[in-house]
């Protein structure tokens, strides 16, 4: 697909619940699914769970938020939270990247409940696929762990 | 301290040698490039990029002049890499050439002002930044970081890199974080979107990237993902550097954004992914607003 090809659509971030996908249907929009490194959660998650719900979808690498923003393509951003409390909520790694890029773009930002159970994402920078792009031994120190993002201030 | 990524391509007795760079970093390995068509092809495979493909450019136009004209080279490899500006270059070239120089003297020479001048660029840009740099980068700049560095330390600076892994074809983590660590430079690799998280926690101060295209007013075009970096900095107050040459009075707008095939925004990632639609815009837009200052090349 060519980035002209897409009009106006939805953004997910973080992994995607029945209940997020009954919502994201109702906006009836083509929804743009990003990578979501380092657990893949777009291409393990959001991907195969969107596509079975009759969602259209289409899929990019994260660092392709900035310019689907900028040249306003997005006009409505779905993230998906673990924890929700008073002061925020926490998010999977680059939530804070998605509510701030999306923000700072004037786009409106709703957030839902992960699935229950949580499902598992793990891994870091410098693994892909499975393999190692570092080759040092010990990668530790080398790569910025992926932790998860509180969001506080930036709601 | 050294990186083969300072000269990715090497112009030989017959032909020109070009590292593969999508090899990096399990093995360095060159091609032989015997032909205009086969240089074409390494370009349009992203087998080198950045300096590699100027250093491509100009070697071509030495090598495989027989039948086409430097304009026509240009021409050809715009069609190949639509972002970048070839017509520029060939300009450069055409300018110099005379009955007293040869296009490979005139080649050569260019090749040795400008790694001059990427050094004279590091140090200009290491007094800008703070004592204790905590820099955050994005793909790759052809060892130019390395030179910072130096820059750095020999101002008696503290430096270290974040660098971003620069999906899908991981410049960031296969060449930028894999040069310097070699090199024993400090640096940690990040997710893409781990950069906003990595601002908001004050573990950088400042952000350095390349350029593919530079305007007189202080707008670029480079790297998908930079633009994304430019925004956040602004929002937290981190100047926001890139290292650019030749900017020209061009509306940045209207320079077509290069699209690779969908297929390469699962690059490295095993499985069938046919099904899937995808799309993978290669550069992003960065407007003056947004850029501190640009760091010029300057020739001399």
């Amino acid at each position: 697909m060519r980035l002209e090809a897409i009009e106006k659509a939805l953004l997910v971030w973080g992994p995607v619940s029945d209940e997020g996908i009954t919502r994201i249907k109702q906006e009836g929009w083509l929804v743009v699914v990003p990578e979501g490194r380092p657990g893949m959660i777009g291409l393990r998650h959001n991907m195969i769970r969107l596509r079975r719900a009759g969602v259209k979808t289409v899929y990019c690498n994260d660092n392709v938020l900035g310019l689907l923003f900028y040249k306003k393509k997005i006009f409505k951003t779905f993230v998906f939270y673990k924890t929700k409390d008073e002061q925020g909520l926490t998010g999977f790694c680059g939530t804070l990247y998605a509510v701030l890029l999306s923000r700072l773009h004037q786009v409106t930002v709703e957030f839902l409940a992960c699935p229950k159970p949580l499902p598992e994402f793990t891994g870091n920078a410098g693994v892909l696929g499975g393999k190692k792009y570092i080759l040092n031994d010990e990668m530790r120190g080398l790569v910025e762990e992926a932790s998860d993002e509180r969001i506080e201030g930036e709601i | 301290m050294n990186s083969p990524l300072l000269f990715p391509v090497k112009l030989i007795d017959k032909g020109i040698k070009v590292l593969d760079e999508t090899l990096l970093p399990f093995k360095e390995e060159y091609i032989d490039v015997q032909s205009l068509p086969e240089a074409l092809t390494v370009l349009r495979e992203m087998k080198t990029r950045s300096l590699g493909q100027v250093l491509l450019f100009f070697y071509s136009c030495v090598q495989f002049r027989d039948g086409n004209t430097i304009d026509s080279i240009a021409d050809q490899f715009t069609q190949n890499r639509p972002t970048f500006d070839f017509a520029m270059l060939a300009q450069i070239l055409k300018y110099q050439i005379g009955p007293a120089i040869s296009i490979k003297d005139v080649v050569n020479g260019f090749v040795r002002g400008f790694d001059a001048a990427r050094r004279r660029r590091a140090a200009y840009l290491a007094a800008l930044l703070p004592k204790d740099a905590k820099i955050l980068t994005i793909c790759n700049v052809n060892g130019e970081l390395i030179y910072l560095y130096e820059e750095l330390i020999k101002a008696g600076k503290q430096a270290e890199f974040y660098v971003c892994e620069t999906r899908p074809y991981l410049q960031g983590t296969r060449q930028t974080f894999w040069e310097l660590n070699i090199n024993n430079i400090p640096v940690k690799v990040i997710c893409d979107n781990q950069a906003a998280a990595l601002m908001r926690d004050k573990k950088v101060n400042c952000v350095v990237t390349g350029a593919d295209r530079a305007t007189t007013k202080g707008g670029v075009i480079n790297k998908i993902g930079t633009y994304s970096l430019a925004v956040l900095a602004k929002y937290f107050n981190i100047p926001f550097y890139p290292l650019t040459q030749y900017p020209r009075d061009i509306n940045i707008e209207t320079i077509p954004i290069e699209e690779r095939p969908q297929e390469e925004t699962f690059m490295f990632l095993s499985g069938d992914f046919s099904q899937y639609d995808a799309f993978y815009p290669a550069f992003d837009i960065i407007s003056h607003e947004l850029v501190t200052q640009p760091i010029i090349m300057e020739m001399r």
